[in-house]
Parts: structure tokens; C-alpha cells; sequence
């Protein structure tokens, strides 16, 4: 249980908050004069942004503001995730020339997407929890039609749309049953109702609540709309609306469990089997599904939904600090290789066309740096040493064979670390394909050299490379994460 | 202070990204030299410290913490095994450099993805912590699927891809072993006794200390250590009783990490019938990568053995032992009959690696002094002779742009001196008493008929394979060198040139000096394959 913060403290310590909320209408306002919107500004207001929110999020006041929101070590870690990727998302798009202006409406939604993810992770009330999925969800929608008059593009919204529209009013009808029956829509006082024995309506209300994350994870069978949208949207724009949603889902999952869950901060067996079975489920599916894909960034989405399968496995092994620890390493490691893979893949998709498979080959000769680091974060992706996804991956899997193993434990937790094996083994070959075809194919025909990369997205990969690489070397991550977390 | 080990794993490293950073098309190959000779250098070195002074301990061991809460260090070292592997991979690696020498293709990344291997597998060789050896054993397959996917011939895509596959699923396992292994041993480490035997074999200071912990005798005088938690593996074997109590959903730990590991190995060894990836890698890779895949690689899956699977898992090891064996021989006689049937040059050698690769497995099988050492002979003198024949497939295939057997003929008119090495090459592949092939040969099948039964069985049956490898290897000599000169457009052909006698004659003179004088090599090697045995004999005499 969280102390309650100060009102004083309150603003200070939603620091963050204010000034994405603040870089917001900064970059609203600077799109309404046509000077300052030709020149471009709008991506570094939203970059000073985030860099402000890092300042403040630093020394910030922690507790509980209401029953609404939670300032903790686990939201300053997933702060530091969702703002750091908000960051290299508007660097990256700062230097690609958009045609039509748009940079004011695209920098605005991929800040607005930062500023639901920092509520959803900070929440600990499910009206605030629904907030913040849908401060994340009706920006990415716009960011996904973002291309006007591609047809794909408008799949992708309209896709986007109507599965977003539908999980949200899931969400809310069975959030207002929970609160129907248990009186309360905090997730303390949800947890203590819940001590007391859960029956079947109840349990159907938290399925049904629970549907929100589950799309936000994109968790089998609530994934269907990635692929299309992924292949649809842009690919910065999916680099938004994907590795940072992620970071607060999972940590709005954390928040949940550890608020409704107090005393053994081990989840019940029952529900745990349930998640690692989902988890078990989520990865198998995607990882079979991704070696039949034809675009690379189908095949980012489908790794999208075998790693939120994998957190949730994390998550389901418990949430003591070391547990949460690993969770946290682990969006470490995605958000780096993920933001990396997709600013590559948008360098390579403006040039060859599309991102395709077939489209992408030659990328090797023209662009062997971004080639490069496509491979880079691809096999952090695969779980391949020394990056930092094969270290994500060995926490988690520790993590489940620990749970499934130990006397009392959960059998299900080990069943679904080997799960999670073969799945590795499998997709493996979905990432190879993308490989295959940016480094290995031939390129078809002489092609002018391209221009030069724009430096902020040099910085970017260069950031991002850099942690992927450092992070796969850091075995005492666990342990300093594990310690910051530590009430 | 950085020592000869770890600069054979650093060195290549920070030269190959000088390779790439600099703008010289010429320097990077005289990079790649350079690291390779100084890994040469330092396995020679270590070879000979423990020919000098023969022994059962690690050398040259150096040691910084990587992560103090899994008891994981950089520690590198090695015993006479990991020493003639190093000396064996620097080798063939400077090798594989003289024969791209010309490499015209991107230079620059060929040589970095060259030395980035050799690094992998350096690392690999001397690793002392099993997280070092997993992490360089994975990371060997980036640059050698870019080597293979980039450099190969017409099908390398496939082929690469085969490869990276095959090997992925067997490192998967050898993940979830590491796991597992950590979670077994108890927190705050544990002491075990040691067989007064081990200790007297493996100390290097005369039962003092054991592998860097202080060695105690209990109540009864049997020695014992105090083993703290963590990934080395000289103090995960010491731990072996750990992994035979402990189980893995219903499995023995030991009997699990076993498989797990033996897998992961015999993907690499390869043992049939895991070796499907093999000819298709060598027939797509270009001649110097062919080099370095044989020469160095298919090492590394028996060195595997050698430093983990039996160590770690020695019941297990008893158990399987034979099965292993009977993959072996099942290997040595389907890999020469096979090879028998060749029409490609390379399909030919590659068969015959994996003929000459079944001999290391049943000479560790068996449990013997000899088979031992003998494996590890076998597997130092392949890595000469199939270098040596892969080299001179690539001189053909320059001068005439194919590899089949009955597109050739006569050479020897035009090219005396190729023939004279093809002659060589395929004399100490067929195991000719005086080149390098006949130690290990012999000392395998000493040792599989000096051993507890099924063993004898399996070397006599092993034993035509001696002479079905003559017959594919001479035969091919003869229907390529000799003969009437069957294509009157070969007979212009030039003989070697400079560059390809000196990529050939390393490998020749090491041939010649393991054959006729194995000792120093043997001698140094039998002080690691002692220790194992005793070690593997000891839990159950």
C-alpha cells in the first residue's frame, strides 16, 4: 500500500505529466502559425518535451495522488522507458521530410500516445486506467491512417478503429460490473473484496476489464488488428504506437496484481496457470504465424505479440521487486531493439517503396550502416548473446522455471518457459527472413546513391544500438533494477 | 593486465573494427593475418608449456567479475585441449586469409566478419565460465551466416540459413542446461569431496588448492572444496552430484543437461543424422570460408563435449557413452560411404569430415587414455588435412569454374604441384602411417578395442572405414590428377601460384610434423584427457 502524497507535492510529482501535456499544446499552438510550422519545429518541441519530463521525473515526489494515480520506483522506471522512447521516436522523425506539413499533427500524436502511456503506468484506479488506454489508443488511430489517400493506411485506422472501439467498451462495461459488485474501482480496494472469495461474476467482470490490456499487449486473440496495422501505418508511426504502449500496459498489469495481490505478491495458482498458458498460447501462435509473413513489418508485429506473451509470462511469475525487475529489463531491452528495428525499417521503407520483403533487397549495398543495425536489433529481438534480448530472455525464463519448479510452485510456469523455448527457436527463422532479405538477397539493379542519413535518426540507431549492446552485457541489471524497485 | 588468452579474444575483436572503421582496401587482410598469427602464437605458446610440463590443469588463467550476484567472470584459461584448439583455430584462420587473400568482394567486411569469427571461436576455446563459452558459441553463427549468405555461391541463402537454424535449435537447449544448472546448486555454495585421484590430476600445485579453491581433508582425509555458486565450469563439474539429484520435470538434471548439450554439440560435430546442414554449407561457401568451417568449427562441437557434456553430466556420460559411440561408427562407415559416391569435390570432403568427425566421438566414447587423446588428435589433424583439401578444391575451381569429378582428369601434366598436394591431402585424410591422420585414427581405434564392451565391437567396425577412406580419397586423386588428360583446354592450366603454396604448405608441414613426431602433442593432450577420465571413472569405478 502506497502513502498517500502530499496535495502540495501532487503537481511536483507529475512532473512528466505536465510537461508532455505542456510540449502538447506547444506543438498544437506552433502548427497554428504558418511560420513556425515551416520551419519545421514541431518533432524538437516534442524531443525539449520529453527532455523536460526526464529532468523532472528524476527528483519528483513519490506516493499516491487520490485513488487515481501511484508515483513509485516501478513508475519512475517505465517513465524513463515510455519518455526515452517518445524521444527517439520524435528525433527520428525529426529529420524525414514529410510531405504536406503534417509534422505538427504527427508530433502531437506521438506525444499524446507518451502522455497516456505515463497514465496508464501510473494507474491505479481502473477509470484512470481506462483513461490512459484511450489517451494512447485515439492517437495511434490517427497515426495509423496517417498516410491519406494509401488505401492500406486507411485499413490500418479504420482496423484500428473498430477493434480499438470494441476492446475499450468490453473494458468499460466489465470495469462497471467490477465496481458494481465489489463497490469499489481502485485496485486495493477491488483486491480486498476479492480476498474475501471470488465467484463467477466477478471473475467474468475482471475478464472482461482485463481485455484493455490484453489489446495493448496485443495477446492472443486480441491481436488480430497488428499485422494489419503494422503493414498499414508508417513505419515511426508504428514505432510509436508500439514499444511505449507496451511499457504501461505491462506496467499497469504490475501496478494491478501488486495492489489487488498485496500479501504473497505471488499471484494464485489459478490465475497464474491462466496467464502462462495465455502466455504459452501467445507465443506459439505468433511465433508459427510470423514465419509465413511476406512483410517485414508484419513480422515486427508478430514479434510484437510473441513479446508481449513473454512479459506476460514475467509477469505471471510474481511481483516482487526482483520479479518486476526482470519485467522491467525486459522492456528495457524491447523498447531499444524494437524503436532501433522500426527507424531502420523506415529509413529502408521510404527508399525501397515499401517493406516488403522482396522490396527490401540491395539494402545491404546502399545502406550497409542501417543494414547493419537492422541485423543489430533484429537478433536482440531473437533472443541471439550477447545483446540484450537474449538477457531479457534468460530472466524471464529463470524467472518461470524458478515458479514452476520450486516445492508449491506453479507446474504451468515451467511448461510454459519450454513453450517459450520452442518459440524462440521458431521465430528465429520469421527475424532471419528479414535478414535474409535486407543483407543476404541481391540488389536488383544500379540504384543512385541515397542521400545522406539525417543525423537525429543516426542518433537514434546509434542510441539505440548502443543500449541493445551494453544491455546484453549488464548481467547486474537484474540486481540494480531489482533494488531500485525495492519498497 | 591483459595476458596471451584473453588478447587472442581481444585482439581480433578490436582489429576487426579497425577493419571497418578504416578506408584501406589492401590493410584488412594483413589485419586478419595478424590476429590469426598472434592467437597461433599464443596456443603455440600454451602447447607448449604443458608438452613441456604435461598436467591436467588450466593455465594462463585470468579472471575479472562480470556479475557478482550469478558468480560470473570473464575467466579465461586452458588445459592441453583448449591450447591445441586455439593453436589449431589461429591456424587454419591465417590459412583461410592467405587463400581470400585476392577477395575483391567488400574486403573490408570480409576480413572483419573473419576476424569477428576467429574472436568467437578463440573465446569459445578458452572460455572457463560457461556464460562466456555460451555467449562466443552463439555469437559464432553471426558472422559465419553473413560469411556463407554473403560471400557463397549460388544457393548460399539456403544453405546459410540451414546452418544458422540447425545450430539455433541445439544452442536453445544448451540455454535452458545454463538455466538450470544455476538454479540446481545451492545459493551459497556448497562443499563437495573430490576423489583424491581428481585432485592430484587437476591441481597445479600438487593438491594445494583445486581450480583456485582451497582444497581441505574432512573427518575421513578425503579432500574437499568449498564451491561457491556460479558459471565456472571446472567448479560446475566439481558439482556433478548436484546435477544427478536434482531433476527437471521428471528427468534427472544430469540426464537432461546431457542430451541438451550433446544436441547442441553433435549439430556441430556433426554426427549423422544431424549433419544434413554440412554439404550444403560447404557447397555454397566460398573456398577460404569452407576453410574455416572445417578447420575450426566442426571443432568446436567436440570441444564441446570434451569441456561440458562429460564434465558436467559424468553418469550421464557412462549411460549414453556407448550410444555415442555407436553414432560415431555409425558415422565414420555412412560418411565414407557416402563420400564414395561424390561427384562434387566438395560434397566429397565434406562427407569425409563427416566420416573422420565420427572418429573423435567414439574415441571420447570410449573412455580409454588412448580413444581420449586420440579424439582430440583426430580432431587437430582433420582440421589440417580437410583444410588442406578444401584449399585445393578452391585451386581447381579458380582455374576451371566447377568441382565435378568427371569434368576433370590429368591435372597432374599441368599442375605437378597441386597434384603432389592433392596426393598429400588425401594420404593423411585416408590416415597413411607418417602424416598426421594415422595418430588419431590409430589412437581411437587403440583405445575402442581396449575398452569395456561395446566398444571393441564398434572399433572393429569402424575399422573398414580405413579402408573405404582410402578408396574414396585416392580414387578421387586418380580421377582428377592422373590419367590421360581427359579436357584439352586444361592442359594450359597454370600450376599454383605463390599465394596457394602458402596457403597449402602450413598445413602440409603441420601434417608431416604430427606424423612423425605426435609426442609433445599427444603429451600435452594427455594431461587434459586424464584428468577427464579420472574425473568421468571416478563417480563410478
Amino acid at each position: 500500500v502506497i502513502a498517500a502524497i502530499e496535495p502540495a507535492d501532487g503537481l511536483r510529482a507529475l512532473g512528466p505529466e505536465a510537461a508532455l501535456a505542456a510540449g502538447l499544446c506547444a506543438v498544437l499552438l506552433s502548427d497554428l502559425r504558418p511560420a513556425l510550422r515551416a520551419r519545421r519545429l514541431a518533432p524538437w518541441i516534442g524531443v525539449a518535451a520529453a527532455a523536460v519530463g526526464l529532468l523532472l521525473a528524476a527528483g519528483g515526489p513519490s506516493g499516491a495522488i487520490g485513488a487515481m494515480l501511484a508515483v513509485d520506483s516501478l513508475t519512475a522506471l517505465a517513465r524513463l522507458l515510455i519518455l526515452g522512447g517518445t524521444a527517439a521516436v520524435l528525433l527520428a522523425g525529426a529529420g524525414e521530410r514529410r510531405d504536406g506539413g503534417d509534422h505538427g499533427a504527427w508530433a502531437a500524436s506521438v506525444l499524446a500516445i507518451g502522455l497516456g502511456a505515463l497514465v496508464t503506468a501510473a494507474a491505479s484506479n481502473l477509470v484512470s486506467l481506462w483513461l490512459g488506454l484511450e489517451l494512447i489508443a485515439l492517437p495511434s488511430y490517427v497515426l495509423a491512417a496517417f498516410r491519406r489517400g494509401d488505401r492500406r493506411a486507411a485499413e490500418a485506422g479504420m482496423k484500428f478503429v473498430l477493434f480499438g472501439g470494441a476492446s475499450s467498451a468490453l473494458m468499460l462495461y466489465g470495469a462497471s460490473h467490477v465496481y458494481g459488485i465489489t463497490g469499489h474501482s481502485d485496485f486495493a480496494g477491488i483486491g480486498a473484496v476479492l480476498a474475501q472469495g471470488v465467484e463467477l461474476p466477478v471473475a467474468a467482470a475482471l475478464c472482461l476489464a482485463g481485455v484493455g490490456i490484453a489489446y495493448k499487449l496485443t495477446l492472443v486473440p486480441f491481436h488480430l488488428y497488428a499485422p494489419d496495422v503494422y503493414q498499414g501505418a508508417p513505419a515511426l508511426s508504428v514505432a510509436a504506437a508500439s514499444a511505449v504502449p507496451k511499457v504501461a500496459a505491462a506496467a499497469a498489469l504490475v501496478r494491478a496484481l501488486q495492489l489487488a495481490v498485496p500479501a504473497s505478491f505471488v499471484p494464485p495458482p489459478a490465475l497464474a496457470t491462466t496467464l502462462a498458458s495465455l502466455a504459452a498460447l501467445g507465443m506459439l501462435v505468433a511465433a508459427f504465424t510470423a514465419v509465413a509473413q511476406r512483410d517485414a513489418k508484419r513480422i515486427v508485429a508478430f514479434s510484437g505479440v510473441g513479446h508481449g506473451a513473454t512479459l506476460l509470462l514475467a509477469i505471471a511469475c510474481g511481483t516482487r521487486s526482483d520479479a518486476v525487475a526482470v519485467v522491467a529489463f525486459y522492456l528495457l531491452a524491447y523498447v531499444a531493439a524494437n524503436t532501433g528495428a522500426l527507424v531502420c525499417l523506415s529509413v529502408l521503407e521510404r527508399e525501397h517503396g515499401s517493406a516488403d520483403l522482396g522490396a527490401l533487397a540491395g539494402a545491404m549495398r546502399r545502406r550497409p550502416w542501417v543494414a547493419t543495425a537492422l541485423c543489430v536489433f533484429l537478433f536482440s529481438l531473437a533472443g541471439v548473446p550477447p545483446l540484450a534480448g537474449f538477457l531479457a530472455k534468460w530472466g524471464v525464463l529463470q524467472q518461470a522455471l524458478d515458479g514452476g519448479l520450486a516445492a508449491g510452485g506453479t507446474p504451468g510456469l515451467a511448461w510454459a518457459a519450454l513453450a517459450a523455448l520452442l518459440a524462440t527457436a521458431i521465430a528465429a527463422w520469421a527475424y532471419l527472413l528479414i535478414v535474409r532479405a535486407a543483407v543476404l538477397a541481391p540488389a536488383v539493379g544500379e540504384a543512385a546513391p541515397p542521400p545522406r542519413l539525417p543525423w537525429p535518426a543516426a542518433v537514434v540507431l546509434v542510441a539505440c544500438a548502443a543500449a541493445t549492446v551494453a544491455a546484453g552485457l549488464w548481467l547486474d541489471g537484474f540486481d540494480v533494477l531489482a533494488r531500485s524497485l525495492a519498497p | 593486465m591483459i595476458g596471451p588468452l584473453s588478447s587472442s579474444l581481444l585482439l581480433p575483436l578490436l582489429l576487426a573494427a579497425v577493419c571497418v572503421v578504416q578506408r584501406s582496401l589492401g590493410l584488412p587482410r594483413w589485419l586478419a593475418l595478424a590476429g590469426s598469427l598472434w592467437s597461433f602464437g599464443a596456443g603455440l605458446m600454451a602447447l607448449a608449456s604443458f608438452a613441456a610440463r604435461p598436467g591436467g590443469d588450466f593455465r594462463f588463467v585470468e579472471s575479472w567479475t562480470w556479475s557478482e550476484r550469478f558468480g560470473a567472470h570473464f575467466a579465461v584459461g586452458v588445459d592441453g585441449i583448449g591450447a591445441a584448439m586455439l593453436a589449431l583455430s589461429g591456424l587454419v584462420t591465417a590459412v583461410a586469409t592467405i587463400v581470400a587473400w585476392r577477395e575483391d568482394r567488400h574486403p573490408r567486411a570480409y576480413h572483419a566478419l573473419v576476424l569477428l569469427l576467429l574472436a568467437c571461436v578463440n573465446g569459445a576455446f578458452v572460455a572457463l565460465d560457461l556464460l562466456v563459452f555460451y555467449v562466443c558459441w552463439e555469437a559464432v553463427l553471426l558472422p559465419m551466416l553473413a560469411l556463407i549468405g554473403v560471400f557463397g555461391g549460388e544457393q548460399r541463402r539456403y544453405a546459410a540459413l540451414k546452418f544458422f537454424v540447425y545450430t539455433l535449435a541445439g544452442s536453445v537447449l544448451m540455454l535452458a542446461t545454463l538455466i538450470l544448472l544455476w538454479r540446481a546448486t545451492p545459493p551459497a555454495g556448497q562443499r563437495v569431496a573430490v576423489p583424491p585421484a581428481v585432485v592430484a590430476l587437476q591441481s597445479a600445485d600438487g593438491g594445494a588448492s583445486l581450480h583456485g579453491l582451497a582444497v581441505r581433508g574432512d573427518a575421513n582425509g578425503i579432500p574437499t572444496v568449498d564451491v561457491p555458486r556460479g558459471f565456472d565450469v571446472r567448479h560446475l563439474a566439481l558439482q556433478w552430484q548436484t546435477f544427478d539429484a536434482a531433476t527437471f520435470l521428471g528427468v534427472p538434471l544430469a540426464t537432461f543437461g546431457f542430451l541438451a548439450l550433446l544436441l547442441a554439440c553433435l549439430v556441430k560435430v556433426p554426427a549423422i543424422p544431424l549433419h544434413t546442414w554440412l554439404p550444403h554449407a560447404h557447397v555454397q561457401a566460398p573456398t577460404a570460408v569452407s576453410v574455416l568451417l572445417a578447420g575450426v568449427l566442426l571443432k568446436l562441437g567436440v570441444y564441446g563435449l570434451y569441456r561440458l557434456a562429460w564434465p558436467l553430466f559424468p553418469t550421464a556420460a557412462q549411460d549414453f557413452g556407448p550410444a555415442v559411440g555407436a553414432l560415431g561408427t555409425a558415422g565414420i562407415l555412412f560418411g565414407a560411404w557416402v563420400a564414395l559416391g561424390q561427384q562434387d569435390l566438395k560434397r566429397l570432403v565434406a562427407y569425409s569430415s563427416v566420416s573422420h568427425m565420427g572418429f573423435c566421438l567414439l574415441g571420447l566414447a570410449s573412455l580409454t587414455a588412448a580413444g581420449a587423446a586420440g579424439g582430440m588428435v583426430q580432431a587437430v589433424t582433420h582440421g589440417l588435412s580437410s583444410s588442406l583439401l578444401f584449399v585445393l578444391v578452391g585451386v581447381v575451381y579458380d582455374r576451371v569454374h566447377h568441382r565435378r569429378i568427371d569434368g576433370l582428369g590429368g591435372l597432374a601434366r599441368p599442375m605437378p604441384r597441386f597434384s603432389w598436394l592433392l596426393l598429400i591431402g588425401a594420404l593423411a585424410g585416408a590416415g597413411l602411417p607418417g602424416l598426421g591422420g594415422f595418430v588419431g585414427e590409430f589412437l581411437v581405434l587403440l583405445g575402442g578395442f581396449t575398452g569395456k564392451a561395446p566398444f571393441p565391437w564398434q572399433a572393429a567396425l569402424a575399422v573398414p572405414s580405413v579402408v573405404l577412406s582410402a578408396a574414396y580419397l585416392l580414387w578421387m586423386v586418380k580421377r582428377t590428377a592422373y590419367g590421360p588428360l581427359r579436357h584439352a583446354e586444361h592442359a594450359a592450366l597454370p600450376d599454383c601460384d605463390a599465394r596457394e603454396l602458402w596457403s597449402a604448405l602450413p598445413l602440409v608441414i603441420g601434417l608431416v610434423v604430427l606424423g612423425v613426431w605426435p609426442g609433445p602433442l599427444v603429451d600435452a593432450l594427455r594431461g587434459g584427457c586424464d584428468a577427464l577420465l579420472a574425473h568421468v571413472q571416478g563417480v563410478r569405478p
